[in-house]
């Protein structure tokens, strides 16, 4: 069973475009990774007490 | 795809794969900020209405919005501090919140903003503003410190703005020059970026060699912005969700607004509200405020050094860099100031003959840039005119404001 799994992926990651598109993938879910870590804008300023105008 | 097919040696399929992850994250983005774009359009007219603070300020951080009211042929951006979060449905923003002469104005400011914030304001939008009216409302005090108070500053500034004003190639690099050099007065705000501190550093420099190193820096630094373009983007489409419900202001009919009846109508809404001492001022800035600046002597002023700060402060020197940043972007702009109190003033120890000097320098400056200037002088003793004297506008000068904009957005300026 295991090893006729690992032949059909492996079969199957040879053919260049299922190839293509598990990296394409792969890359997207990265990007999509670090814009969910980081990708949020701190766009906060000091506070400051108004004194006049 | 035969292509991928016939691909030898199969190692460059990942070079395939990354252009192709690239090409989807650059529609994903295009489609937000497509989609920040229409969706802040659309929020524009019921924006002004809100007086939240949370709101308010999200608002003002905002540069989709800035862009969107842009992008629309029928908005003018009104530009200023404090005056703008007034609380009366005269204030430009509400007053035009249903467009009855053809327009809408989108204000930005927030109490303590001065010209160096509203010029990286500016330069977010940059070519944005090509053939856009701008006005750009003044507040007198702005002047009378020599350099800009660092919490003001500190408490108005961001980054997005900051970055995008260094590497705006919409703007001279002489006019960035001088602005990085202003910029770097409160040089700790720009150590959250450190491209933009660098940015900076090279700009002020200005020795060829750091010029090249900036022109080298330049793509990053424009990537920088593309990056805060995006999240600029997605903090406003969160803002946009939390917008409240409000009811939408509806006149019983549109057309010529008659300026004289709206005036007097304003007039005498503020009149009991400011009944309780000779300059006309609102009862409750009386009493927190002004009563005492005239009794305490540490708060009294002498006429020779109001003269000397008012004159070198360096917010003018930061004013004419916006004029010169809203004439390089090809901007239509519009000044507005509001006049001195003068008998509080002159009764403050600053006789009416100093007091006039700011409205000679402004009109200097204006001319000097050929800039439409209203700065209201002949109101000065028209004790319904402002709301206190630290530039902030009764509902009657918000009616003065609001006939200037119209006339402004319709080129009938006289």
């Amino acid at each position: 069973m295991i090893k006729r799994s690992t032949l059909f992926i492996t079969t199957l990651y040879n053919r260049p475009r299922v190839r293509v598109l598990a990296l394409t993938l792969l890359y997207l879910a990265i990007v999509l990774g670090l814009i969910a870590l980081y990708g949020k804008g701190d766009f906060s300023t000091p506070p400051f007490i108004y004194q006049g105008y | 795809m035969p292509v991928l097919n016939e691909m030898k040696p199969p190692s460059t399929l990942h070079l395939w794969s990354a252009f192709f992850a690239f090409c989807v994250i650059a529609v994903l983005l295009g489609g937000l900020d497509w989609y920040t774009a229409s969706a802040a359009g659309a929020a524009l007219p019921r924006l002004e209405a809100i007086s939240l603070q949370s709101i308010v300020k999200a608002k003002d951080a905002s540069v989709a919005f800035q862009r969107a009211a842009a992008a629309q042929s029928n908005t003018v951006l009104l530009y200023g501090s404090s005056e703008l979060n007034a609380r009366t449905r005269y204030r430009a923003g509400v007053f035009f919140s249903d467009a009855p002469t053809g327009f809408y104005v989108l204000s930005v400011g927030r109490p303590g903003t001065t010209s160096l914030i509203i010029l990286q304001k500016l330069a977010s939008l940059g070519t944005a503003l090509q053939g856009k009216k701008v006005a750009l409302s003044i507040s007198q005090p702005w002047m009378n410190e020599q350099i800009p108070r660092a919490s003001y500053y500190d408490g108005n500034f961001y980054i997005q703005n900051a970055s995008a004003l260094i590497f705006q190639p919409a703007l001279s690099l002489d006019l960035k020059r001088a602005a990085a050099e202003r910029m770097l007065y409160y040089e700790n705000t720009l150590e959250r970026d450190p491209v933009a501190l660098l940015g900076a550093q090279l700009l002020v420099s200005n020795t060829p060699g750091h010029n090249a190193l900036y022109y080298a820096l330049l793509p990053l630094g424009m990537l920088d912005n593309l990056v805060y373009r995006f999240q600029d983007d997605a903090e406003t489409l969160q803002l946009i969700q939390r917008l409240p419900t409000v009811r939408e202001r509806v006149r019983p009919e549109k057309g010529p607004i008659d300026w004289e009846r709206e005036a007097a109508k304003a007039a005498e809404q503020f009149r009991a509200e400011s009944a309780s001492n000779p300059y006309g001022m609102s009862d409750k800035q009386w009493q927190k405020l002004y009563a005492n600046y005239l009794t305490d002597p540490h708060l009294r002023w002498i006429d020779k050094t109001f003269k000397q700060r008012m004159l070198g402060a360096l917010e003018w020197e930061d004013l004419e860099l916006t004029l010169r940043a809203l004439q390089e972007l090809g901007a239509k702009p519009l000044l507005l100031s509001m006049p001195l109190p003068r008998q509080y003033w002159q009764d403050l120890g600053v006789s009416p003959s100093v007091q006039d000097l700011y409205y000679q320098r402004l009109a200097s400056l204006a001319q000097k840039y050929n800039v439409p200037l209203r700065d209201f002088h002949e109101h000065a003793d028209d004790l319904e005119f402002m709301n206190d004297p630290m530039a902030h506008l009764s509902p009657k000068g918000w009616v003065y404001y609001d006939q200037a904009l119209d006339a402004f957005y319709h080129d009938a300026l006289q």
